[in-house]
């Protein structure tokens, strides 16, 4: 079996938003749509003050929250475990939206483009052409590039071809993507390795996305002496 | 961190506001009618559950980002809550419509009594349904912890049967009549049912407020935007003290102070028959404004920045206020129709509306 995955690092992710850029130049959702983004924050007083920031986006969980709530089955899991929305069948009425502990879904209510006052451009007509208003939307994984890149017999996580586009795109390697289910991927050895973990586990959703938090190299190993 | 924006807003709450509202007013007819009493009361609380129940699929329809797709709801079945609710809904909307049917001499099994009683039980079974699902609809998301409270679904039909029972008192209070069967007679007692109701919903918030106030930090902060949030003001001021305390206040008038004066009992339940419902629709409002998500990212150390908009639209007004004020002149026509002149099927003697039952009869 196959079960694609992500791990997000973050402790080498650097807030670059390279990601959000890669993912919107690759998937061209329309305005106000961010499949991956990155969500940011400060914590503390001075002198504790810290920034603190994470990369987003869709979970992909195997026990799926947003599937579940939804009246019509528009939204759907893969045997590989992405989760899609078939925006042929949905109706918008956001359940799913309201179910999803991640934020991970946006309801594209209307199409605009980004310069509304020349209306849309060539490239915004031709990739707007997938979405549908009244629907909602959310990460697919780059579905439609592993599926050619697998057909062409690569690798998903190892070719970039068949690779999200988010992962091809990060400057510092902090989103590794692969078969989860394939004990010797590099993504499977992460997060073994690096103790990557599941965010909200005590839910139940199971994700496939994986992240390293950004305190690991904060943490002082005191050797015995 | 919450959401950037809250998946529903005015026109979910106005969803689920009538739903309660027509499951509540069809129970307390159905329920009078079971009784033995005056079957008009039954009748006109049937007409009103029906009114509900329409303007409850306009609002969803309404609400839905591809209105005509809605059958999906229907021919696509799944185990999703919603699903389920879409079924409840016409089957609601169904059984109440053959039941108002009984009441007219023009159909042919109008005379069958256990017919009108069986749709009645039937009524009375799903009319708790749809009420209960407004709540289960929200406890389904099971990040939100004020939406996943055990007790909401219960604090909904509390507040649905209370909407109900003012709603189905209001009118027939103020057009009693001395000839035929006095109407103000046959409602009796449905104050002191109701005001059970209301001490009800108030120990329920309490106790959701005291539970979520002692649990995680996402649950304190989304019962926070009740207590001193942005929406502290249609909590307090609206659901608090419009919905709850000044319908308690006049239903203990009209038991202890006014119970010999017939006029001041009567303004007091009309005017807790406006009171009540507009409490109940701030209710389901904040309910859904309160509704926000976990903080996902709190587990690795990451902290995020709150930001949540949260409000109607000038769009979303102007069609809650349509709403409102249609279905008072709906329910105002249908008092008049179905409680103020001579009914066909039942035959009662009545006279005219006394003078102060025009203009102070809205939902």
């Amino acid at each position: 079996m196959t079960r694609y995955g992500m791990v997000v690092d973050l402790f080498r992710c650097v807030a670059c938003n390279t990601c959000t850029i890669a993912c919107k130049t690759k998937n061209g959702t329309p305005k106000g749509v961010m499949w991956r983004r990155v969500v940011q924050g400060e914590t503390g007083e001075y002198p504790q003050a810290q920034r603190s920031w994470a990369s987003i986006g869709c979970m992909q969980c195997q026990n799926t929250p947003c599937l579940k709530v939804c009246p019509t089955g528009a939204t759907y899991i893969r045997p590989d475990g992405i989760v899609l929305v078939n925006y042929d069948t949905c109706i918008g009425c956001r359940y799913c939206i309201a179910a999803c502990p991640y934020d991970a879904r946006t309801y594209l209510q209307t199409i605009e483009g980004y310069f509304p006052e020349q209306g849309l451009t060539s490239n915004e007509t031709i990739k707007y052409a997938a979405f549908q208003s009244g629907t909602v939307t959310k990460c697919t994984f780059c579905s439609d590039k592993i599926d050619a890149g697998v057909k062409a017999g690569l690798t998903p996580g190892v070719d970039m071809d068949a690779t999200p586009a988010c992962v091809n795109a990060c400057p510092t390697n902090a989103l590794i993507f692969g078969d989860l289910d394939d004990p010797n991927s590099t993504i499977s050895k992460t997060v073994r390795s690096e103790r990557a973990e599941q965010l909200l586990p005590e839910l139940g959703t199971n994700p496939t996305v994986y992240y390293i938090p950004p305190t690991k190299g904060n943490q002082v190993e005191v050797e015995p002496s | 961190m919450a959401l950037e924006s809250l998946p529903w807003g005015i026109y979910i709450a106005c969803d689920i506001f009538l739903g309660g509202a027509a499951g509540g007013a069809f129970v307390v007819g159905a329920v009078q009618d079971l009784r033995g009493k005056s079957r008009q009361v039954a009748k006109f609380a049937a007409f009103v559950a029906i009114a509900a129940v329409v303007f409850q699929l306009v609002s969803l329809f309404l609400d839905l980002g591809q209105p005509l797709r809605a059958l999906n709801a229907f021919d696509r079945p799944t185990g999703s809550v919603m699903s389920f609710g879409t079924w409840t809904i016409s089957a609601f909307a169904i059984i109440a419509i053959v039941y108002v049917s009984f009441f007219f001499a023009r159909f042919p099994w109008s005379k069958s009594n256990g017919g009108r009683k069986l749709f009645a039980v039937l009524g009375i079974i799903v009319g708790f349904m749809l009420m209960l699902y407004t709540g289960v609809l929200l406890g389904a998301n099971f990040a939100r912890p004020l939406w996943t409270q055990a007790l909401l679904p219960l604090l909904f039909t509390a507040s649905g049967v209370s909407t109900g029972i003012a709603l189905v008192q209001a009118a027939p209070r103020l057009m009693s009549r001395k000839s035929g069967p006095d109407l103000a007679e046959e409602t009796k007692g449905l104050e002191s049912v109701n005001l059970i109701l209301l001490g009800v919903q108030s120990l329920t918030v309490i106790l959701m407020v005291i539970n979520l106030s002692n649990s995680t930090s996402d649950a304190s902060q989304s019962i926070s935007t009740w207590l001193t949030g942005y929406l502290s003001l249609d909590f307090w001021a609206g659901y608090v003290a419009i919905g709850l305390a000044i319908p308690i206040l006049l239903y203990v008038g009209v038991l202890i102070a006014w119970r010999n004066n017939s006029k001041s009992s009567a303004l007091g339940i009309a005017l807790a028959g406006i009171l009540i419902p507009i409490g109940g629709f701030l209710l389901r409002y904040i309910t859904l404004g309160a509704g926000l998500n976990i903080d996902f990212l709190q587990s690795i150390g990451v902290v995020t920045q709150t930001v949540v908009s949260f409000g109607p639209t000038n769009t979303e007004l102007l069609y809650t206020a349509g709403l409102f004020i249609t279905l008072a002149i709906v329910y105002v026509i249908g008092a008049f129709v179905l409680l103020g002149s001579r009914s066909r099927s039942s035959g009662v003697t009545t006279r005219e509306v006394t003078s102060h039952d025009s203009g102070s009869l809205r939902p």
